[in-house]
């Protein structure tokens, strides 16, 4: 395929011939400046979006990672503060104490109605007085040792005891106040980590039993069984599990909810030693 | 070639432009070769879609915390119901073999308890080791944050393995506290609250 091979041309038709190819090729040229005719390189624009995809897929963490604020067992704590008023009602400083057979539930300030209303064992666990012995809230029934112990201990009885406390009209006004609305946890020293963090997601916020009609706003004139789990008999755990908080539309902002408290701001004592 | 040539300008019957014929001519020899040898292009504008939507949704979700908590086998976060957000702030590891300030490595743990040669004394709770860590790191805070003019919070962030034995927990936020931290967070995956679960038998 040499030029001899192809049809002679004049000297006159290949002078119109080089003009018709020159405006052809300038035709060509507009054309894809401004019908973006160009092919486009892809493969670097590719090339970085799959080393970019990569880095984002194994760094990415899909898991939400929120935080638990404590006050710490040397750390000045916001329960210290005591009553000013000697003449106020005493109002009880809980603890809720972790062992091996259950949550046993007490006072700091040795309130005699707290000891007498609340520390003894619930009914299910033998009822009676408190006297250190027996927990306050014992392990779920029907479930085997070997099963781990987040899953034994009785957090929805747990919380029902909490919210009776919470609601008790003697002292209803004062929780709040002095640092009041502070619940202290301590547990055995070989309770694990998980086992502490859902007793503090237990204690902190007041929930609407699900399958109940809404609790409407705790008072001292509330009706405490519209906030009990399982109509405070023995709920089990998917009572706890299933209800929501209740809610309220924040002062500042009517758009966002606000919890209400139950006893928002935990803070660790020191463990107990091993086997007492 | 010559033959081509010849059949378009009986066609046509005009003037036989050479530069024409020749590109029509390498455009059917390439159409030719690419079905023989399968060389066909490739479209790659679905590709890059799906690239862009992923990219996209990945650089949405992209972790911007202040602190990274990178879970591993013996460092599974505990779950809570709390929405507080992480801070910049001291991380404190605990894992089920060590204790780390940051990334740096501070005590072993070894079957579920510190090691009493790395306490203060047999009945302290004090880890002088990491008190010791933690006050350098703290002091170092508080000079950058009043370089920035920022208030010096003094948090710790404590990342614990969930089956962290409490005493371990004590032993750490004790030592912390001594060592001047004000305020201490646990870090956690965050759950919903209303969440069905499996009922026990």
């Amino acid at each position: 395929m040499t030029d001899q091979n192809q049809a002679p041309i004049s000297e006159e038709n290949h002078e119109a011939f080089l003009a018709r190819r020159a405006e052809k090729r300038r035709g060509r040229a507009h054309r894809a400046r401004h019908e973006g005719d160009t092919p486009l390189n892809l493969i670097a624009m590719i090339d970085m979006m799959t080393t970019i995809m990569f880095f984002l897929i194994f760094t990415a963490v899909l898991s939400e990672t929120s935080t638990l604020e404590v006050t710490s067992a040397k750390a000045p704590s916001a329960a210290a503060g005591a009553p000013s008023d000697d003449n106020a009602v005493k109002v009880p400083k809980v603890t809720v104490y972790i062992s091996s057979d259950g949550f046993r539930v007490l006072d700091q300030t040795n309130n005699p109605d707290f000891a007498a209303k609340f520390a003894g064992p619930i009914e299910r666990c033998g009822g009676g007085a408190a006297d250190g012995t027996k927990p306050t809230i014992c392990m779920r029934e029907g479930l085997a040792e070997t099963e781990p112990l987040i899953a034994r201990l009785d957090y929805a009885a747990l919380y029902n005891q909490l919210v009776k406390i919470r609601l008790e009209p003697t002292w209803f006004e004062g929780f709040g106040k002095d640092g009041n609305n502070v619940v202290s946890i301590g547990a055995d020293a070989e309770i694990p980590f998980e086992v502490i963090v859902k007793t503090i997601d237990t204690a902190r916020y007041i929930l609407a039993p699900d399958g109940k009609a809404d609790p409407g706003t705790p008072s001292a004139a509330s009706n405490v069984s519209a906030f009990l789990l399982g109509d405070g008999k023995s709920p089990g755990p998917d009572a706890l599990e299933k209800s929501k908080f209740a809610v309220k539309p924040a002062a500042g902002n009517p758009k966002k909810n606000e919890r209400f408290d139950l006893f928002p701001f935990p803070s660790l004592v020191a463990a107990r030693p091993s086997g007492g | 070639m010559a033959e081509n040539i010849e059949n378009l300008a009986a066609d046509n019957g005009d003037f036989l432009d050479p530069y024409m014929v020749k590109k029509k001519e390498r455009r059917r020899q390439k159409a030719i070769n690419e079905r023989i040898e399968g060389e066909f292009e490739l479209n790659l504008n679905a590709m890059i879609d799906m690239m862009t939507v992923l990219v996209t949704f990945l650089i949405q979700s992209f972790n911007a915390d202040p602190i990274t908590v990178n879970e591993s086998a013996d460092l599974r976060i505990a779950k809570s119901t709390s929405d507080l957000a992480l801070k910049d702030s001291v991380a404190i590891s605990i894992s089920k073999k060590s204790v780390m300030l940051q990334d740096e490595f501070v005590v072993s743990i070894v079957d579920g308890a510190i090691d009493p040669s790395n306490l203060q004394s047999a009945e302290s709770s004090i880890i002088p080791l990491l008190q010791q860590k933690l006050q350098e790191r703290l002091e170092q805070n508080s000079m950058w944050a009043k370089q920035l003019g920022r208030p010096d919070e003094r948090l710790a962030t404590l990342i614990v393995d969930k089956d962290t034995p409490y005493k371990v927990l004590i032993q750490v936020m004790t030592t912390a506290s001594i060592a001047g931290v004000q305020n201490i967070r646990f870090a956690a995956t965050k759950r919903g609250q209303g969440a069905v679960v499996k009922k026990a038998p």
